[in-house]
């Protein structure tokens, strides 16, 4: 798609423009603030039905009906229209939009087929950079770069896929950690109820029919066929049991034993963990640099199979991650290692309390019908000091602080004689009760447990098992995802970073002629790394003038834009851009719009009149695609009329009488003409460090290498035996020498300008001349046939044939060799 | 859900073109499992979680043994 015009009516500022750029490069000039970003603004809605420099950050309440027609018109009266060609479709097509509807897209339906494709990739704006925007490209972290080239290629269904795989794959992998731990649960709880150390199927067989017999039953001949209570008649009932004798001796006889030794190892384990805190306080770099290695350490814990960081959720490589980490941790030397002794410390503490406070739960659960009062307020009372004492452990292990334990608190801990009174009480009511339940009811209940921590177990397996499979799926698919969405955008980030080398190389072949980058998708991220003169490869960032990032920028934009437009799409707009390339690299960047983009339109927006100058000289935009805006207000928007070229631009400030304003004007597009110039012959010019060429610097440059040209050009005829180049040639000299006695003649005003900038005190009468010269002397330069200026071939080492681009000139300077 | 866009389709389309290739071969994923993964995937490309998650958790990802 191309634009061939383009009508703005009542759009930011603009009361009426018509552009005609017919499929060619347009160019719009003028100062700042008359109105060139509204062509753009105008563009963009066209395309897309918005303007996005109305959205987004700073922005705040504004919104396209409030800001885009322009002051004192209507959403209805702001009307933007185009008629476009499409490759492949021999009619012109016109649209338009209103911003009373700017969603809707007005064209006749016979066209829709053709349009709604292309505006469907142009609603994503990608056509126009800004020079604002030429930065993010370059200067971004790669997790930024990512989103942005993302978005700019427009593949967030890409990546809002792969975040909804990374959070299934998570809470999968999640929910089989949790089903991991249920299933130990029950597999603890089974071992319990049938009295056994491992899942040893023949000793629980073993078991259960032993149950059996106690009632009378036969054996079974696995357990996995059928209830352990399969066949078992129930034994007569019998009284029901005030509680469970057996148990509660058990437990009892328990709790009594760990009070004889727990209470005085709690003690210095507490006082064991203090001291390595206060060895860890002993400055505020070492209790920093422990925090960071706890947080590493969390981190460690917190990873799962899928290598994304927990905090992030980024992904890594696989296992890369876990070595960052361990690494880390590694470093931390000493800290790491009290972190290591504090951590052990704790989990003692934690296996020395639990069971206590364990022990205290049971007998209070077990023996509520039975107990005295004061034995249950003192099991009470001690287990909720021990619990008190777990919270304070866990709390000061994450904080990495003394635990804090009055020493009443752990007198209280250690006063264990009236808990030990109770106890022993209990223990003469259990003997005294052994015998209540008949065997065949001690066997029915070990069947019933056995039963119920089976099924128990089943589920916890079989659960498990669907976990391990659902994990297992939802791991793979994002690893096959991942690589396969790597595998393809590293393909397409490879040709677009070839082409980014290629433009960056073009513009910059004389200062980085071997320039070489990577684009390469890492992850969430995209790194870009850029060569720096063959000695590294780093983030543009790192070593790169502010002034070659942005040509990466520009590079980078270009490079991504063949694949913006999906072949669909061949306009794209450079607001104010190329004012970020230097005055070195503009004619390079001016051949590369040409030369790598043959068949692409550009609508290029700039203040710069110079920048104006070269790219109508370089051949990228005609004269007549020029359109100039100035004296922009409220009443009439800008007004907008074609560019005048320097020549009338200078004849309408001689009308005026006006020297002041003529004579910058010549001097300044001659000085800018006569770099082209010497650049294009490859003339010597003499150095000067500033940069500052003059125009007594560049004329007798350029007129002595032109001359010293067509004598090689002419040697070289007159040795390959051509006399009609010979003639040719003498012609060209001819002219040469005339235009030097016009320059000559006029020589006392001409040096005023060009030595003496005594311009101002020169008449109309004595400057027109000096302008006729001037501009004979131009036109030495430029192939009357096709108005290109001439140049030298090759670009770099000998000069070998002098040429314009219709090659209507085009001599030979390389004479034939002797045989 | 929203259908899958054209121009972008391409790209996405490979890309889902070589994640269901490779589960295939990978052996992770039955072909029942994977035609019904394949088909969620290609209806949307604003795809919920929750369906995802019934796919994945569906009767027959039981582990065997």
């Amino acid at each position: 798609m191309r634009f061939l015009e383009l009508e703005i009516t009542n759009v930011r500022g603009i009361r009426h423009m018509l552009l005609r750029p017919q499929g060619r490069n347009l160019l719009v000039i003028g100062p700042n603030g008359v109105g060139k970003s509204s062509i753009v603004d105008a563009i963009d809605f066209l395309l897309t039905g918005d303007i996005s420099r109305l959205t987004g950050r700073g922005t705040g309440s504004i919104s396209l009906a409030s800001a885009g027609p322009t002051l004192g018109c209507s959403p209805e009266q702001a009307v933007v229209k185009a008629t476009i060609s499409i490759e492949g479709i021999k009619d012109e097509i016109t649209f338009g939009r209103c911003m009373a509807n700017a969603k809707k897209v007005v064209c006749e339906e016979k066209y829709k087929y053709a349009l709604d494709p292309l505006l469907a990739v142009a609603s994503k704006g990608q056509t126009i950079l800004t020079r604002k925007n030429i930065l993010k490209f370059v200067a971004e972290n790669p997790s930024d770069r990512a989103g942005k080239i993302n978005d700019l290629l427009n593949l967030q269904d890409i990546e809002s896929l792969r975040k909804t795989l990374v959070e299934s794959a998570n809470k999968c992998g999640k929910e089989f950690d949790v089903a991991k731990a249920i299933e130990s649960n029950a597999v603890r709880d089974f071992l319990s109820a049938v009295g056994q150390s491992a899942l040893d199927s023949a000793a629980i067989l073993d078991y259960a029919n032993s149950q059996r017999k106690v009632l009378g039953a036969s054996p079974l001949a696995s357990l996995r066929a059928t209830s352990p209570k399969n066949g078992v008649v129930p034994p007569s009932a019998t009284p029901s049991p005030t509680a469970d004798w057996n148990e509660i001796r058990s437990t009892t006889t328990s709790l009594v034993k760990q009070l004889q030794s727990a209470p005085v190892a709690l003690r210095k384990y507490v006082n064991d963990f203090n001291s390595v805190i206060q060895e860890l306080h002993s400055s505020d770099q070492l209790a920093v640099d422990a925090k960071q290695v706890q947080l590493t350490t969390i981190g460690l814990e917190l990873l799962g199979d899928d290598d994304a960081c927990p905090l992030c959720e980024t992904d890594f490589p696989h296992g890369e991650l876990r070595t960052i980490l361990a690494q880390r941790i590694k470093n931390a030397g000493m800290q790491s290692e009290r972190l290591g002794r504090l951590g052990h410390m704790s989990g003692q503490l934690r296996d020395s309390v639990a069971p206590l406070r364990a022990s205290c739960e049971r007998l209070l659960k077990l023996c509520a019908p039975i107990l005295t009062d004061t034995c249950t307020a003192n099991l009470k009372q001690y287990g909720g000091q021990l619990t008190a004492l777990e919270s304070r452990v866990a709390e000061a292990y994450e904080r990495l602080t003394c635990i804090a334990l009055l020493d009443t608190e752990a007198e209280a801990i250690a006063d264990t004689s009236e808990l030990q009174k109770c106890m022993e009480g209990l223990l003469a009511s259990a003997n005294e009760n052994e015998h209540v339940f008949s065997p065949a009811q001690v066997a029915w209940d070990r069947l019933t447990r056995l039963e119920l921590s089976l099924a128990s177990l089943d589920n916890s397996v079989a659960a498990r098992r669907r976990a391990t499979a659902t994990n297992l799926r939802a791991q793979s698919l994002l690893r096959s995802f991942v690589t396969s969405k790597d595998a393809l955008l590293n393909e397409l980030y490879e040709s677009v970073q070839n082409r980014f080398i290629e433009f960056y190389r073009f513009l910059h072949i004389s200062n980085e002629p071997g320039f070489t980058a990577t684009l390469r998708s890492d992850n969430a991220g995209l790194d870009l790394a850029v060569d720096f003169l063959g000695q590294k490869m780093a983030p543009p960032l790192a070593y790169h003038s502010e002034g070659h990032q942005d040509s990466m920028g520009i590079c980078l934009y270009l490079a991504l834009a063949e694949h913006l437009g999906m072949g669909k799409i061949h306009v794209t707009v450079l607001d104010d851009v190329v004012m970020s390339v230097d005055t070195e690299h503009r004619h390079a960047l001016c051949a590369l719009l040409q030369e790598k983009f043959p068949d692409h339109q550009f609508v290029i927006t700039t203040h710069d009149y110079v920048w104006a100058m070269q790219l109508q000289e370089s051949g990228t935009v005609q004269h007549r695609d020029c359109k100039e805006l100035s004296q922009w207000n409220l009443d009439t928007g800008p007004y907008d009329g074609p560019l005048p070229d320097l020549w009338e631009r200078i004849d309408q400030a001689l009308a005026k009488d006006d020297v002041k304003e003529a004579a910058p004007l010549l001097r300044r597009g001659a000085e800018e003409f006569l770099q082209t110039v010497c650049d294009a012959l490859h003339a010597n010019v003499v150095f000067k460090k500033s940069h500052r060429f003059e125009l007594g610097d560049l004329l007798p440059a350029a007129l002595g290498r032109y001359k010293r040209l067509l004598n090689e050009a002419k040697s070289s005829a007159i040795s390959w035996g051509k006399s009609e180049d010979a003639s040719t040639i003498d012609e060209l000299e001819s002219i040469r020498r005339q235009v030097l006695q016009q320059v000559q003649a006029e020589q006392g005003n001409v040096n005023r300008v060009v030595h003496y900038n005594e311009w101002a005190n020169l008449s109309p009468e004595d400057f027109r001349p000096v302008v006729a010269a001037f501009h004979s002397l131009y036109d030495l330069f430029f192939c009357s046939a096709c108005g290109s200026a001439i140049y030298v071939i090759p670009e770099i080492g000998d000069s070998q044939s002098l040429r314009c681009k219709c090659t209507e000139m085009n001599l030979n300077l390389v004479r034939k060799t002797a045989p | 859900m929203s259908e899958p866009s054209k121009e972008n389709g391409s790209l996405l389309e490979q890309v889902l073109q070589r994640t269901l290739a490779d589960l295939a071969a990978s052996g992770t994923w039955d072909a029942e499992s994977l035609e019904s993964l394949s088909s969620l995937l290609t209806i949307s490309t604003t795809l919920s979680q929750n369906s995802l998650m019934a796919v994945l958790r569906s009767r027959d990802t039981e582990e065997k043994g």
